[in-house]
């Protein structure tokens, strides 16, 4: 039990606090720990192909995300 | 102060310092990774003495009344000094560590890097540096400071990103005060969320994000892993400490540079924005009145500062380069330099008419609501615009209806006269204090060792917070009274002069002096 609630309070963390977004919550949680891997591992075809796969998701994704979304959500506010 | 303002100011201050405290106690990991166990004791006594006067405070006052408005100025007045003198123990701890080099402790050999921090200003000057985000520095070579140090520049520049997008969305913005009526005008009442924990949550969110694409992207671009990591977190958070000596040009990249050119834009624009555009609200950027007066004044900028430096450079490419670069950094306020040695020309001899374009990017800075520093676009467009409607009130008759239009919001005549009052204060403001450290500094530094825009440049980029340098600010060319000046000016520019104000008022009013 206290090795899971540290765990489940970033994760709730990650899901409260970000833009409601699966996808997003998933980069954030592996940012950091791709950058652990690249830190310890080093610089190979596979680091690297991981880490230009994490900007390019990234990228594509907000691309895809503002293009896709149409209209506009109602939690907006305006004055 | 009074009770009532002491009580509340107290609690916080105290919750401030313990997690200054944890951060610093946290950053074991660092020394304990790259073998500099000399660092360690240090490090847990710098964090210890916050841990111990929060927890006192923070009992003590543990009962105090909710914070109001002044409260929140006041904390982040006090707050950020404070962190800052605390922030300052791991410099000094380190330094003397190595400098005495105590029995059982394997210490490397002291450099002059490390010589300088051992002086309580200096290693003062370097923490409110970080903290405010400036990057301005008192050590001759990055590159020879242990890890842990480098490690504990990056972490304030980046706990001082996050606190500075705190301060303006949240603590600053709250309802009647001029800086939410400021902030309104321009991002349309975009606060993230109605509580200040929950936009701190949310700052974090999109800040963490950011820094691991930002990490990545100049991992990829050529960074070894540990710079990348460093630079990451100090480029979007526009402060600009960098781990070598030389910053970003000491890479001779133009790969770098272009990854760089994005991290720090990013770091320009409102977070409320990038929350607007993860959220798949495009319009959010592009509708965001800062973002286009960011995109408007970068591109003309740029453009003019590549002219300004061609005939310098010799080479269309070249004033390219290094223009746009640095028109960017100074702009976004985060000060990384590519103008250094080895570059063909470094910015203390570039032309007067380049540097005075560099100072105006400084003093106007990029979005409220970002890391970055200088006066603020919504200030810029404010004034612009507000110059604009009352000289309009001339040319029609009384009874006309006259309105502001500032973004999507139309202000009426007393609306508008109340937040271009406002706007117009700070920015007299802000020219007071820099023009009161111009005289420090020519009262203070040797005859005629600088012209007078390189002295304007230097004190546009402590109180804007930016970090660039044409070489006055070191351990020793810069004089005591000009590091007082400069950590002032840093403070001030940070918190945006008028939570300063408010402190003193509070000290000297409800202090009793005028009583």
């Amino acid at each position: 039990m206290s090795r899971r609630r540290p765990r489940n309070r970033i994760l709730q963390w990650v899901v409260r606090s970000g833009p409601d977004d699966p996808i997003y919550n998933l980069w954030l949680l592996s940012g950091p720990l791709l950058i652990v891997l690249v830190a310890v591992v080093g610089k190979n075809a596979v680091t690297t192909l991981l880490a230009a796969g994490y900007v390019v998701g990234f990228i594509t994704h907000t691309a895809y995300n503002a293009f896709e979304t149409t209209g506009r959500p109602g939690w907006i506010r305006r004055p | 102060m009074n009770t009532d303002t002491v009580a509340p100011v107290g609690r916080d201050l105290g919750w401030m310092l313990r997690v200054l405290g944890g951060l610093i106690v946290g950053s074991v990991l660092v020394p304990l990774v790259w073998g500099e166990y000399y660092a360690i004791p240090g490090l847990v006594v710098s964090g210890l003495v916050p841990i111990t006067i929060g927890l006192a405070l923070s009992t003590a006052f543990a009962d105090a009344d909710s914070p109001d408005k002044l409260h929140g100025m006041v904390v982040a007045a006090v707050g950020w000094f404070a962190i800052a003198v605390f922030g300052s123990l791991p410099f000094l701890m380190i330094a003397w560590t190595v400098t005495l080099t105590p029995e059982g402790l394997a210490t490397p050999p002291a450099t002059d890097s490390i010589n300088a921090l051992t002086n309580p200003l200096n290693a003062l000057f370097e923490s409110m540096s970080g903290f405010t985000g400036t990057g301005l520095t008192m050590v001759d070579d990055e590159g020879a400071l242990p890890r842990t140090l480098q490690w504990w520049r990056s972490v304030t520049e980046w706990v001082g990103g996050v606190g500075v997008i705190v301060l303006t969305t949240a603590i600053l913005a709250r309802p009647g005060s001029g800086s939410l009526t400021l902030y309104e005008s321009e991002a349309r009442s975009r606060k993230i969320h109605p509580s200040i924990i929950s936009t701190v949550r949310t700052i974090w969110w999109i800040f963490v994000l950011f820094t691991s694409v930002s990490i990545l992207l100049l991992w990829l671009a050529g960074m070894p892993i540990w710079h990348a990591i460093n630079h990451g977190m100090t480029g979007i958070s526009t402060g600009g400490f960098s781990v070598i000596d030389g910053s970003i040009g000491a890479y001779d990249s133009v790969a770098i540079e272009i990854v760089l050119l994005p991290i720090m834009i990013a770091g320009g624009i409102a977070f409320p924005v990038h929350y607007l555009v993860l959220r798949g609200d495009l319009e959010g950027l592009y509708g965001d009145l800062q973002t286009r007066w960011l995109a408007g004044v970068l591109l003309v900028g740029s453009a003019l500062l590549w002219l300004f430096l061609t005939p310098a450079y010799g080479s269309v490419a070249g004033a390219l380069r290094y223009g746009v670069f640095q028109f960017v950094s100074a702009l976004t306020a985060t000060g990384f330099q590519t103008a250094t040695q080895p570059a063909p020309l470094p910015i203390e001899a570039w032309p007067a008419s380049a540097h005075l374009a560099l100072v105006f990017a400084m003093i106007v800075g990029a979005a409220a609501g970002s890391t970055a520093g200088g006066l603020k676009l919504i200030r810029l467009a404010m004034l612009v615009k507000g110059i604009r409607f009352r000289v309009s009130y001339v040319f029609y008759p009384d009874s006309t209806v006259h309105r502001l239009r500032i973004d999507d919001r139309v202000l009426d005549r007393e609306e508008g006269s109340r937040e271009f009052g406002e706007a117009a204060i700070i920015a007299l403001l802000w020219v007071v204090f820099l023009v009161a450290s111009v005289f420090v500094l020519l009262l203070t530094l040797p005859d005629g060792a600088y012209p007078l825009e390189m002295i304007l440049f230097e004190i546009a980029s402590a109180q804007g917070n930016i970090g660039l340098s044409t070489g006055i600010t070191g351990p020793e060319s810069l004089p005591t009274a000009g590091k007082v000046a400069f950590i002032l000016n840093m403070w001030i520019g940070r918190l945006e002069i008028l939570p300063i104000v408010v402190t003193i008022r509070a000290l000297l009013w409800r202090g009793g002096i005028y009583e």
